[in-house]
This record gives structure tokens, C-alpha cells and sequence, in this order.
């Protein structure tokens, strides 16, 4: 490691660092604008400038920037010169010239790069009597918001936005003094990266819209810790709340998950926990509609009646989800018992994500995380739509294809934004997607072969498959785990193998349901034939999970009591005898399991409103009720993790993600606000109830390692205070990145023995249904001469996720109800692009109705029409489905 | 200082004399009692009493939500919630002040951008029930400029609010026509 004299101290670096890093590194307050840390340098905000000498002899040196100087042996520099200091202090303010005098109204103020650097630079006092310049606005969708006379012209927008993420639409434009940056015309901005120009911006040209609408300062947000619900991924967030409502979600830094980075659907997709329609008194939706005509007791105690009947006859069942934290759903598994206990999973999805699963744990190959996604250098897509299923998969693509290289091929349905970069796209229909994953398998087992794909696959580094759930075709799965197996077999490593799942839980609530309790299909046989009178459904709307929606009502209707726990009114919620509200992600603690198999720890970041509680106490409480309290005792959610790792070695290290309730640093418990947090006796407040976690409303700031409650030191208020809270620039936080990896990993060469694929792993339902059967895609005839098509789904980033799209302005940005068609097969139907109507969709099985805009798209194949999945029309739809299609024309 | 331990015998009385000597003498001054509330002691114009939202030489609200005087209360009883209207004026949707916990330090006069929250002498504040000493944006918002008669923040930020574009505002260029290419 090289060391270099910082004003005459000698500072031991990293390789390959330059003197900024290296400052940063050790802590040293050097300014910087231009310079990101995932960015690189480009030396353009000449604020970094330091004093260079050329040996220990030269007196004078000369003037260098600090981001553009390697750090190399025996590099001597001073950051502390008369010389140097004036000049980022002129700097500074020849930016401040034109800076507006709108801190008070700006969205960055309080945690702006620019307040900060003007602080630490000195200049304090403006001589500049001039003119200010001034830009108009663009109006950029609802997300983002514009205020172009902040700009300081430091170009890091449009670094990340084109160069960074791919994006296409924001430039610079004009000339001279009078760079711009924004669109060509105004409208929407069309990367779903957009938000993070809040956090990349040093200054206020690029702030949160929806934040706009209830601000509240950095210092005043109760922050937590927190996981995004809104896609498998498991982004790491810090939710920002302030009196009893969430403001905004900004990243929280882990290298290896999300880096700096976030989805527009996760950064804004939190505006469904402060809305109206929310549940958030018990009910009884079935005998009252929306009126609150009972006590919330008189709920309770009907509920608990009705379970402890059938609790002791047996004719109890529950219904997990994929959206609830780990606990809730054990707390159900406890009610219940395994047997009576469903992960909420529609079988066709639940297939995949058990097979998935289940050969992970084996260690059949290594899931990588999305930082060592970006490091591969062949990555082959097979039937996944990374921008919309998980969208940071797709920046790591980006990322791989514009840092190293990499070739990405693409076979699926549809491309998404990876189509933009990807060396190759196929289209085809989930059938013709299984048949290409094999073909390229059976490609690599004969050396390349002739098959294009199979032959760069040979000739990678480090190849890597991903898959996804969309489709919910096994075949698809298996060929791209075929192709996983040939990569082992040719090449002799661990192959690398990605599968993006839908929900935040999906992997964690199918690896609790180890001993395969029911399927959803055959809890809906065992409501009919009466062996179920009592189901309780934990976060979930099984209306989404089933085909057949009048025979999922009318089994529903049957029940004795339906007893339904969410935060929103959903279809299942407003059939429900009993409906109880149950707190949201930022509302509770709990564990979640993302797509790379990290189980990861969300903790409460605000008070619930009065009632509501988190599905697992409110189950601890029933199972309490009806008598079994020794069956749950738990006092804190810690009691739970406890039990769920001693019942599942699965879990084995769950209850090491966070603090322990009680810990203290300094004699003082961990504060979710900081010491400036004002208002604090504005009221005449409340007793605080107890906390469900280390995290408390009192106490000290937060630990600077591996849980930082929002980063921040003196001199450094933005997001850019990260540095200060890992040991080196772009790595782990301090006391590393939290989460706990639960499948094998291969790194640091700790091989586990390769274990070939065993098909047996993932165990069959106990008690399996005959809807679960897999319904073969090629069941029909593909010839095209009659009106049936093959019905696939495509997931929509804003649309197809059930809390995001109720926020306001992710629900602007998602798509109308289409219908995608090959234009003869539209033809043939005899509807024309762009008009609405009433489509009949008659299946084998079932039959149902969609009023859609038909959209044209010669890439389809013919066969296939493809809706968006997910939507409140198309929430019926679980696997690719013949169909035979009827038009109505709508009435304009 | 030297401290005297021993006094002369006659002390005793000569102590007295002084002491009633004092006391005549106030007989022919002003009592300081005054009789509140009949009678009102006089009050510096500077003086730190109530605290009131003033409004700009337009009519509008001063108040911008900024948060600073939440911010630096050393007693925490600021509490707002800033909000903006169709045109972007950025104003509090409420505001309130506990006055049971105030003391009365002016630090958040000092604090505000725009002028907005003033001190004024008033000082007459007293309430039966402690809650009714919490003030509402109704209570503190008056209808006249206080102590600052001309300043208007928005005649000087750059954002652009309703009756107000780009580069309208005092030392401001006109906005920048970006499609220009001349040197």
C-alpha cells in the first residue's frame, strides 16, 4: 500500500486511489462537487484543488486537483495551504454568484453538498453586487422537480442519468454561462433511475416531488433503518417520518445490495402507507360494508370466538403472504400448525420459488449479489423482464454492459429497457423462451456448438443466468437451470445463477413453509368440502393469487368467519367477517429474505395509528386467546426471531441483524432522531408506549457502523456524509453491510462441494389440489387460425406492484389496462391500435372480463397477447393461459 | 476586601438612626409599585414578550416553512408544517407555538430568513388551562408588517411563485433563452 504526506502526515492508502479518495479515506475534510464515489472523477468543479509538490525538497508546488492526482508512493500534497484554501474558497464563490437566495424555500436545505462545502470552504461573506442569472423551469412528471437556477454546473445529473443508468433523456444544453439541464421538451422523466438525481444533485435543481408536498427538514425526520417492500430485491432504505406520517424514502447505503442507488418505484412508493382508503380500524367488511358500526373489542372478541371453535374441530387454516415479514407469517405457522398453513404464493409462482430455493440452499450455484452482477461479463437473460420485475437488476446490467463490457443477451417476451444495451433479444412465448434456454444448454454441452449464445456463454470469464418468476412457466426455469448445470459441467466452477421473485418475502416465507403446508388451490377444495370454516388471512389479497375469482369469492362467502389482517382494503379484506388493521413496513419491525437469499432486517420507523399492530403480535395475541399462550410467548419481536431460528436452520443468524432490544452505546439507546430534531414540546405529548426495537425516540445518535440511522457528521449534512461511515470510499460500511447471506456463497474460496441439480429437492404440497397441476403451455394449438392466444402478463415498474401503485404519483405513471397484440393476430380480431374495449377472455377453466387499450407491437409473436400484470383487471391472471378473446368496442 | 468583625458599642444605635434616616427619605419619593392591571409598567419597544407571524407590505404571509426557528428553539416549542400553494408559495399549514415552554430568548427572530416571526412587547399571556397556552397559526399571525416595514423574501428568492416569474426579482436577468448559441 502506497503512503503519501497530507500536510506533512504520512497516510497509509489503498492502491490505485487518487489524493481525494485517499483524503476521504482518512477522514479528511477536503471539498468536492464533481468527484461521486461511484462516479469517478472528471475534474471539472475544480473545488478539490490542493497544493501538489513534486518531491520533499520542492517549496512552492503547484495547484492540483485533488480527484485527478493518483495517490502513488511518496505523493506529497497539503490540503491545509494558504494558496490552495483560497482558491476553493474563490471557487465557491464564483459558484454562489448566481445562486439564488432561496435556501429557506429549497428542499435541499439543511442537507445540501453546496451549504456544506461553502461552509467548510470559509466563504461567508457575498461581495458580488451583480445580476443573478435565472433559468425557467421543466416540468419533469410528477416525481422530480425542477429548479434550474441552483445549478452550480458540476454535471453530475447527467453523468448518472446517461452515463451512470443509460438514461436518454436529459442533457445539457446552451452555451457558455448559460448550461442547462433538463429535457429537449418537457414531460416525464422516462428512466425508472429518475429519483436518484435527488440524492446525486449537490444542490436543489433536482428535488423530490412528492417530499415536496409535506416537507419536513432532514433534522426533524424520525429515521429507521428500513427494507424496500416493493420489489425482491430487498433495497436497503431510510425511511424519513415526521409527525405520525412517512415523507420520503432516500438509499441507505450497502455496497453490495444497492450501493448508492433506487428504484423510482421504491423511492416513491411509500405514499400508500399515509393514504386515505388505508384499513386502519377492525371491522366487520362483510355484515357492514365500510361502516364502523362495532367496537374494535366487539371485533376482537367475535374474531376469537369464532377461532377457538374451530381451532379445537380443526377447520383452521391460514394464509401467509410473500409482503409480511418472516415473523408474521411464523406467527401464523404457529397458529395454525404447518399443515394448515399456506404461504400465500399462487402454485405456478410458488413452484419456481421453491425450486429456486430449495437448489440454492443445496449450493447448487451461487446467487450474486447485484455488485458482483456488474463485474460478469456474458450474462444471459432467459424470460425475465429485469427493468420492470426488478428494476436495480437492471442498472447492474447497465452497470456491467458500460463499466466492463459485458454482452447481454435477452430471450423473452419482451425487452424492457436491457433491449437498449443488450447484444441480442429473442422474442418468443414462454414455450419457444424454454426451448431457446435449452437449445443454448444443449449448445454448451457440445462445446458452443453453432448456437451463437452458447458460444459466448463458452467463452466467458464470468457468465451469469437470470431468470425470472414472471412468466410462471417451470419449463423456463428448469432450461435456464439446465443451461446453469452445462456452464458447471463445461467450465468446472460454480456457475452464477440470478432468479428475480416478485415480493419482498417470497423467498423467505417459502423457505419457512419447509414442510410444505397447503397450496392455495387446495385450501379453496378443503373451504368447499367444508373442512376449512375459519381461515385467517395475514397481508394478502388472495384475489391476486387465484384465477377463478367467482369460485374464490363464492368459497370465501362460505366460510364461518374470514378474518383478514392488512393495511389495505383489498377484494379478500371486504369479504372478510373480521378485518384488522396490521401496521405496513416503515410502521413495524421485522425480517425480510430478498431474491440473493439475504435475510435483512426492517426496523419500525414510526408510531402506527392507534389499533394498528403488526400481523405477528396481533397473531400472538389470538393465539393467547384462544388459549395456547404457552405456544407463543413472545414479548418482542426479538422473541419471535428467536423462536423462528431455533425452529428453521434456515434462519440461523436471523437474530444477529440488529441490536438487541436494550442496547445502548454510551448509556444511551440508539435514537431514531437526531439531537436536532426540534418541536419536541411543541404538544402536550403523550407517554410513549414501549418500542419494539433497540431503536428508541430518545437517546443518543445512532451507531456509525453497520446500522446508521441517517448519516451525518459536523460539516457533513447531505448523503455524501457516507464516507464518514466506512473505512474506505465505495466499500462496506463500517462493522460491515448489514443482512446475512443464507445460501451458499462461493467467495473468498469457500467452495461448497457443487451438488448436482436434484429435482426432488423442493418437497410436493401435503395436501395437493388438482388446479395445482402445471398447466402445460403448448396445450392448445398455436396455429393461429382461430381466436385463441396464448395469455401472458408483463409486470409494469408503476402499476403492477399492489402498494406502490396506490400512491398518487406512481399511479399517474403506470400505464392504462392494454392489450398487446401481434398487429395480424389484431387484425384477425378486428380491433385497431389505441381504442379501448371490452374484451371477453374465455378460458378452459374459467372466463373472465377486461376493458383494455389494445396496443400493436409487431415483435410479439403471434400467438401471445400479453396484458400487464398485476393490475386491478388483470390480478386474475397467475400463468400464461389459452384464451379465447371476444371484442366490444367501448363507447368513447 | 477587608471584613469587619468588631463593632464599637454605640453601632448598635447608630445603625438604627441610619436605618430609620433611609426610611424617611423614601417618604418623599415615588412608590416603584404600580397598580396592574389598572396602571401598565412601561415596556421597551425591543422587549421580548408574545411572539406573532407578520406579513409582507402585499398582505401575504411571511412565514416560508423553512423550519429554522423549530430548529434553533433551545426549548423545542416550534412546532410547523410547511406546504405550498398552486402557484409554489411556500407558506405553514399550521403553526404552533407552545408558550407554557417559550422563554422568551428571541433566538428564532434571529433565526428567520424572511422576517416572518417577531417578538413583540406584549407580555400579558396568562390562561387557567395549560393547553390553551399552545398558539395556533389564528392566534400568532397578524395582519401588519411588525418591525420590518419593506422586506418581502420572494422579491429576492429566485424561485418563481404567483404574480412573480423568473428574473423578475430584485437583481435578477431576465430567464435564459437556452436555445441562444451566441458567444
Amino acid at each position: 500500500m502506497p503512503t503519501i504526506l497530507i500536510d506533512g502526515n504520512p497516510y497509509e492508502v489503498a492502491e490505485g486511489r487518487n489524493v481525494l479518495q485517499a483524503a476521504l479515506d482518512h477522514k479528511l475534510d477536503l471539498p468536492y462537487f464533481c468527484w461521486h464515489p461511484a462516479m469517478g472523477s472528471v475534474g471539472a468543479c475544480r473545488l478539490c484543488a490542493v497544493k501538489h509538490y513534486r518531491d520533499e525538497n520542492d517549496e512552492h508546488g503547484r495547484l492540483a486537483m485533488g480527484c485527478m492526482t493518483p495517490a502513488t508512493e511518496g505523493t506529497r500534497v497539503a490540503i491545509d495551504e494558504p494558496e490552495a484554501a483560497q482558491f476553493r474558497r474563490s471557487v465557491i464563490e464564483w459558484l454562489m454568484i448566481n445562486h439564488p437566495h432561496d435556501c429557506p424555500v429549497c428542499d435541499e436545505g439543511g442537507e445540501c453538498h453546496l451549504q456544506d462545502m461553502t461552509v467548510m470552504t470559509g466563504h461567508a461573506h457575498r461581495r458580488y453586487r451583480g445580476r443573478k442569472r435565472t433559468y425557467r423551469n421543466q416540468y419533469l412528471g410528477p416525481l422530480i422537480h425542477h429548479e434550474m437556477n441552483r445549478c452550480i454546473q458540476c454535471y453530475r445529473c447527467v453523468r448518472f442519468y446517461v452515463d451512470h443508468s443509460g438514461g436518454h433523456d436529459l442533457g445539457v444544453f446552451a452555451s457558455r454561462d448559460r448550461v442547462y439541464f433538463g429535457r429537449v421538451e418537457e414531460g416525464a422523466l422516462e428512466s425508472p433511475f429518475s429519483g436518484n438525481l435527488v440524492e446525486v444533485c449537490p444542490t436543489g435543481v433536482f428535488t423530490d416531488k412528492t417530499y415536496r408536498r409535506h416537507y419536513a427538514r432532514k433534522w426533524d425526520l424520525q429515521s429507521a433503518p428500513s427494507i424496500c417492500g416493493h420489489c425482491g430485491l430487498g433495497c436497503n432504505t431510510l425511511v424519513g417520518a415526521r409527525y405520525g406520517s412517512v415523507r420520503r424514502v432516500a438509499n441507505r447505503y450497502n455496497s453490495e445490495v444497492n450501493g448508492y442507488w433506487l428504484c423510482d418505484r421504491g423511492r416513491f412508493g411509500y405514499e400508500h402507507v399515509n393514504a386515505d382508503d388505508r384499513l386502519l380500524k377492525p371491522q366487520t367488511p362483510r355484515r357492514d360494508g365500510d361502516e364502523l358500526s362495532v367496537s374494535a373489542g366487539r371485533v376482537w372478541d367475535e374474531a376469537i370466538a369464532a377461532i377457538r371453535v374451530t381451532a379445537a374441530t380443526g377447520k383452521l387454516a391460514a394464509v401467509g403472504s410473500p409482503r409480511a415479514s418472516l415473523e408474521s407469517n411464523f406467527a401464523l405457522l404457529t397458529l395454525v400448525g404447518a399443515e394448515r398453513f399456506c404461504t400465500g404464493i399462487a402454485e405456478p409462482e410458488r413452484r419456481l420459488v421453491g425450486r429456486f430455493a430449495h437448489a440454492a440452499r443445496a449450493g447448487a450455484f451461487h446467487v450474486p449479489t447485484l455488485q458482483e452482477i456488474e463485474g460478469c461479463d456474458v450474462i444471459l437473460v432467459l424470460g425475465a423482464d429485469l427493468t420492470h420485475e426488478a428494476p436495480l437488476l437492471d442498472l447492474a446490467l447497465f452497470r456491467a454492459h458500460a463499466a466492463a463490457g459485458a454482452a447481454i443477451h435477452l430471450v423473452g417476451l419482451r425487452a424492457g429497457r436491457v433491449g437498449e444495451f443488450a447484444a441480442s433479444f429473442e422474442s418468443g412465448d414462454p414455450g419457444s423462451i424454454a426451448t431457446r434456454g435449452r437449445a443454448v444448454a444443449a449448445g454448451l454441452r457440445a462445446d458452443g456448438g453453432e448456437d451463437p449464445v452458447a458460444a459466448v456463454l463458452a467463452a466467458a470469464h464470468c457468465p451469469l443466468v437470470i431468470t425470472g418468476t414472471q412468466h410462471r412457466d417451470a419449463e423456463v426455469l428448469e432450461a435456464s437451470l439446465a443451461i446453469v448445470e452445462a456452464l458447471r459441467a463445461r467450465n468446472g466452477t460454480h456457475p452464477w445463477f440470478a432468479m428475480s421473485v416478485s415480493e419482498a418475502n417470497t423467498l423467505g416465507v417459502e423457505l419457512l413453509d419447509d414442510r410444505r403446508g397447503m397450496s392455495l388451490a387446495s385450501v379453496i377444495d378443503a373451504i368447499e368440502v367444508g373442512d376449512i370454516s375459519v381461515l385467517v388471512v395475514a397481508e394478502n389479497d388472495l384475489f391476486e393469487r387465484c384465477e377463478d375469482h367467482r369460485r374464490l369469492a363464492d368459497a370465501l362467502q362460505r366460510l364461518d368467519a374470514l378474518v383478514v389482517l392488512d393495511h389495505m382494503v383489498t377484494a379478500t379484506s371486504s369479504l372478510a367477517t373480521h378485518a384488522f388493521p396490521a401496521a405496513t413496513i416503515p410502521e413495524s419491525s421485522g425480517t425480510l429474505v430478498n431474491s440473493e437469499g439475504r435475510i435483512q432486517r426492517f426496523c419500525q420507523v414510526l408510531r402506527p395509528a392507534e389499533d394498528v399492530v403488526p400481523s405477528w403480535s396481533a397473531t400472538r395475541d389470538i393465539i393467547a386467546a384462544i388459549g395456547r399462550a404457552e405456544d407463543a410467548d413472545w414479548q418482542h419481536l426479538e422473541d419471535v426471531t428467536a423462536a423462528i431460528e431455533a425452529s428453521h436452520p434456515a434462519f440461523d443468524g436471523a437474530t444477529k441483524l440488529a441490536p438487541a432490544l436494550g442496547f445502548q452505546l454510551e448509556h444511551q439507546p440508539i435514537s431514531r432522531v437526531g439531537h436536532r430534531y426540534s418541536g419536541r414540546n411543541a404538544t402536550i405529548r403523550p407517554d410513549a408506549p414501549d418500542e419494539p426495537d433497540a431503536l428508541t425516540e430518545v437517546g443518543g445518535l445512532g451507531p456509525d457502523g453497520a446500522l446508521p440511522v441517517a448519516p451525518r457528521t459536523p460539516g457533513w449534512n447531505s448523503n455524501e456524509a457516507i464516507n464518514r461511515f466506512r473505512i474506505e470510499v465505495d466499500g462496506p460500511l463500517r462493522g460491515d453491510n448489514p443482512g446475512l447471506r443464507i445460501f451458499a456463497t462461493n467467495g473468498n474460496g469457500a467452495h461448497p462441494a457443487p451438488s448436482p441439480l436434484d429435482p426432488g429437492r423442493s418437497p410436493a404440497a401435503a395436501t395437493p389440489s388438482a388446479l395445482d397441476t402445471p398447466r402445460s403451455t403448448a396445450a392448445a394449438t398455436p396455429s393461429g387460425d382461430d381466436d385463441t392466444v396464448l395469455v401472458c402478463a408483463a409486470a409494469e415498474i408503476f402499476g403492477s406492484e399492489s402498494m406502490s401503485r396506490r400512491g398518487p404519483a406512481l399511479a399517474e405513471l403506470a400505464p392504462d389496462t392494454y392489450l398487446r397484440l401481434h398487429p395480424k393476430r389484431a387484425e384477425r380480431l378486428g380491433v385497431v391500435e389505441g381504442r379501448a374495449y371490452r374484451l371477453r377472455l374465455i378460458g378452459e377453466t374459467f372466463e373472465t372480463s377486461l376493458e383494455a387499450v389494445v396496443k400493436v407491437d409487431d415483435e410479439l409473436p403471434d400467438n401471445v397477447a400479453v396484458i400487464p400484470a398485476g393490475y386491478a383487471e388483470t390480478r386474475w391472471w397467475q400463468q400464461p393461459t389459452w384464451m379465447r378473446l371476444e371484442s366490444v368496442e367501448v363507447e368513447p | 476586601m477587608k471584613v469587619r468583625t468588631h463593632y464599637p458599642p454605640w453601632a448598635a444605635v447608630t445603625g438604627l438612626l441610619r436605618a430609620m434616616w433611609i426610611i424617611f427619605k423614601y417618604q418623599f419619593r415615588r412608590p416603584v409599585t404600580i397598580q396592574y392591571p389598572e396602571q401598565r409598567a412601561p415596556v421597551a419597544p425591543r422587549n421580548r414578550g408574545r411572539i406573532v407571524l407578520t406579513r409582507d407590505p402585499d398582505g401575504e404571509e411571511r412565514c416560508v416553512g423553512c423550519y429554522l426557528c423549530a430548529v434553533v428553539c433551545p426549548v423545542d416549542c416550534i412546532a410547523l408544517q410547511a406546504t405550498e400553494d398552486e402557484h409554489g408559495r411556500r407558506y405553514p399549514e399550521w403553526f404552533q407555538i407552545n408558550f407554557s415552554r417559550c422563554i422568551y430568548c428571541g433566538f428564532c427572530e434571529e433565526a428567520c430568513p424572511t422576517y416572518a416571526i417577531q417578538l413583540t412587547p406584549d407580555y400579558e399571556m396568562g390562561e387557567h388551562q395549560r393547553s390553551h397556552l399552545i398558539y395556533h397559526k389564528d392566534d400568532l399571525l397578524i395582519d401588519g408588517p411588525g418591525k420590518r416595514h419593506q422586506y418581502n423574501f420572494y422579491r429576492h428568492a429566485g424561485v418563481e411563485i404567483g404574480g412573480k416569474d423568473k428574473g423578475e426579482a430584485i437583481a435578477e436577468e431576465p430567464a435564459v433563452d437556452i436555445r441562444d448559441l451566441l458567444p
